[in-house]
């Protein structure tokens, strides 16, 4: 009862209506803009101008306009380089072959990318040029096809597209509640150290009630920032597939995914919130101690399981998303993306529980030792002790 | 109720030895102070009663009715530390309430507490406020409320007037004092010496974590100035000589034409004083010149400090 008494009021003390709708507003506006952005930055950049000399024409190249002119001008146009025209292009005369000559006033960043569209044009009228065959045009201009046979049925390219965009979110979500916990964590302990309502507090809990109170209570949090994060984004998915009159989009994602999902999720916040209290209340001063930096290493697993998205199936995904500090991270993305035998799934979770009841008992002692530490702040041995084995170093 | 045992009670921060070999006793129902001045282990000990430390030598032992007690029943007393203890981002009822919570009170007990508790303390209009947004003193009164709203056996309170104006710390005393009748047991400490004298019922006199003094209020006095001064006034003048020569004068001195201050010689009586003077002249007026508190404090720290300097010089 007194847990979830602290875990309602740690959740409250950092829900506020109000910050919330501010918040979902700015992103919005955040997704909005970056999907107008495009649009404007077109919208703002100016044409370049470039002169083609003589009968040729160029494939269309986005920010600049090509105009043909006939030779006879030449000499007039060149002249207006860097005022009218911004470049003049033409072909001379190279042995038996012509050659593209660019001209321009002085060298400018936009002309990299004008140059490579000619240079590809320039190759390809020069393999038309060869006395070749369809055939062997085709072998030199396009990649070989490859029969690739599968005993299972393919999951069509939507579908993987929609996996990619699953473990992408989840990913971006972990994040998001991991460092959720680590911003209300560290600013929350820390402060109430300085406040002194450490002092009022032990008198009416026990260390153990406080941390498990708090670590649930941010952990909610956590969860309520990745859920409703979620679901703005699925909306803002499904909304402007709507709009924009396109095919749905689909979510990959069966009932046992989304259930280990969640449940991973949550046990791994758990975790990473274990430790986060218990290192916050080892902290005197947010401003000096050398042991914030420690407040990051939740961060990692999130790191390790992003590395390995590439080749889930491989060795390292699998030791990943068994070994229990980083399964919490790496399980759901690996499912997302391929099948896991049902054994490793057990193994995992069994991993993943037993390593929670090990640190939060772990914290714990941490947790104790430090809350009650004014001025000062345990040693890096002492920690070390308090952290791995069950005895008092008070 | 609550009564506290302390046992030859030692404490040390690294090298600094805050607290040494303090024995007392907080009878059932009594106000117990603890004096001194800054750094006198006040807080120290304090914070070994309620638990947030333990006592490297010594014991204290808590009995309620007269039984031991492994500990403080958390429901059962209130703790009110020196500096802020709640928290300021949030309401003076949102602190309140979760207080209550885990002090183990239902929704509808907190409310009828604080229906009853911030009007007393004036702060009705505040109840929405954030605390970081009140005075000192009225974080003081809503951490006095926390500390109240469960009606505990056991009050220690570490400067409880601490940042009250006069109107306000009349306000806490009162509110002690009715808590004392309905009989919980209150330690507190404080260096606003008028309010212990009117206050305390019991009190520890202490300088560098050492007992100075102990007792009730007549006991301090009589510990820290043995001394007793009474002050004469006769129906006309008499030669100081006289005085001087009465055997349960230790010494006289002359305040105006026919006022007197005489000191009592050590084993005399009052009586023996009185039936002496009143042979030389008729007395219109007699007191006693009892020393304040504050004064005996002053100089009994000052004292102790001289003592142990000295001995610290010999050592």
């Amino acid at each position: 009862m007194t847990v979830w008494t602290i875990a309602l009021f740690e959740f409250k003390r950092y829900f506020k209506w109000k910050q919330e709708i501010i918040s979902i507003a700015l992103m919005l506006l955040g997704i909005g803009f970056s999907m107008l952005w495009p649009h404007i930055k077109s919208a703002l950049d100016k044409d370049y101008q470039v002169a083609v000399v003589g009968d040729f024409s160029l494939p269309k190249l986005d920010g600049f306009q090509f105009s043909a002119v006939s030779p006879a001008t030449k000499s007039e146009v060149l002249k207006n380089v860097g005022e009218t025209w911004h470049a003049v292009i033409e072909l001379t005369p190279d042995g038996e072959q012509e050659q593209l000559q660019l001209t321009v006033k002085e060298k400018a960043s936009w002309q990299a990318k004008l140059k490579t569209n000619l240079q590809n044009w320039q190759q390809e009228r020069q393999i038309a040029s060869l006395p070749l065959t369809d055939i062997q045009r085709k072998q030199i201009t396009e990649l070989p096809d490859i029969k690739t046979v599968m005993l299972k049925p393919e999951k069509d390219d939507k579908d993987e597209k929609g996996r990619t965009l699953v473990s992408g979110a989840l990913l971006f979500l972990l994040t998001l509640g991991i460092f959720s916990g680590f911003g209300y964590l560290f600013t929350g302990i820390t402060s109430e150290k300085q406040n002194r309502v450490t002092e009022q507090l032990l008198t009416l809990i026990t260390p153990a009630q406080w941390i498990e109170g708090k670590i649930l209570g941010i952990s909610l949090f956590c969860f309520k920032t990745m859920f409703s994060y979620g679901l703005l984004f699925f909306l803002f998915i499904k909304g402007v597939a709507v709009i924009s009159d396109k095919p749905d989009v689909s979510i990959p994602v069966g009932a046992f995914e989304l259930f280990t999902a969640i449940l991973f999720v949550i046990l791994g916040l758990l975790l990473v919130n274990s430790f986060m209290a218990a290192f916050a209340a080892t902290i005197d001063d947010p401003n000096h101690s050398s042991r914030s930096i420690m407040m990051f290493l939740p961060a990692i697993p999130v790191g390790l399981a992003y590395s390995g998205i590439d080749n889930a199936e491989g060795m390292m995904m699998q030791v990943l998303s068994i070994f229990p500090l980083t399964s919490f991270a790496a399980m759901p993305l690996r499912m997302a993306h391929a099948e896991v035998p049902l054994w490793q799934w057990f193994l995992s979770l069994t991993l993943l529980v037993a390593c929670l009841w090990w640190f939060k008992s772990a914290a714990t002692r941490v947790f104790t030792m430090g809350i009650r530490m004014y001025g000062k702040e345990p040693s890096w041995k002492q920690l070390a002790e308090t952290f791995l084995f069950p005895v008092k170093h008070q | 109720m609550i009564s506290i045992e302390v046992s030859q009670v030692e404490k040390s921060y690294s090298t600094v030895k805050a607290v040494r070999g303090l024995s007392f006793t907080v009878e059932a129902g009594k106000i117990f102070a603890l004096l001194g001045p800054n750094g006198a282990g006040k807080s120290s000990l304090i914070r070994m009663l309620v638990g947030l430390t333990q006592a490297d030598v010594g014991e204290i032992r808590v009995f309620e009715d007269g039984v031991r007690m492994p500990r403080i029943p958390e429901t059962s007393f209130a703790y009110l530390p020196e500096d802020r203890g709640l928290y300021p981002d949030k309401s003076v009822t949102d602190n309140l309430n979760y207080i209550g919570k885990l002090r183990g009170l239902s929704k509808a007990q907190i409310a009828e507490q604080l229906a009853y508790w911030l009007p007393r303390l004036d702060l009705q209009e505040k109840a929405k406020d954030n605390l970081s947004k009140l005075s000192k003193g009225n974080q003081q009164k809503v951490q006095l409320i926390s500390c109240l709203i469960h009606q505990p056996k056991l009050l220690i309170l570490d400067e409880p007037f601490s940042g009250l104006d006069p109107i306000n710390q009349e306000h806490v005393l009162t509110i002690l004092n009715e808590m004392k009748q309905m009989g919980t047991t209150i330690v507190l400490s404080a260096h606003q010496m008028a309010l212990v004298e009117r206050l305390a019922d019991a009190m520890l006199l202490l300088n560098k974590g050492q007992q100075v003094a102990s007792g009730s209020l007549a006991q301090v006095i009589e510990q820290l100035s043995p001394e007793k001064f009474y002050q004469l006034r006769f129906a006309n003048q008499v030669p100081l000589e006289s005085l001087r020569l009465c055997p349960a004068i230790e010494t006289a001195e002359q305040q105006d034409a026919d006022a007197y201050l005489l000191q009592l010689r050590a084993g005399a009586s009052v009586n023996q004083l009185l039936q002496q003077v009143m042979l030389l002249a008729e007395v219109k007026d007699f007191s006693r010149l009892q020393p304040s508190l504050h004064d005996l404090y002053l100089t009994a720290v000052q004292k102790h400090n001289e003592s142990d300097t000295l001995s610290g010089e010999i050592a």
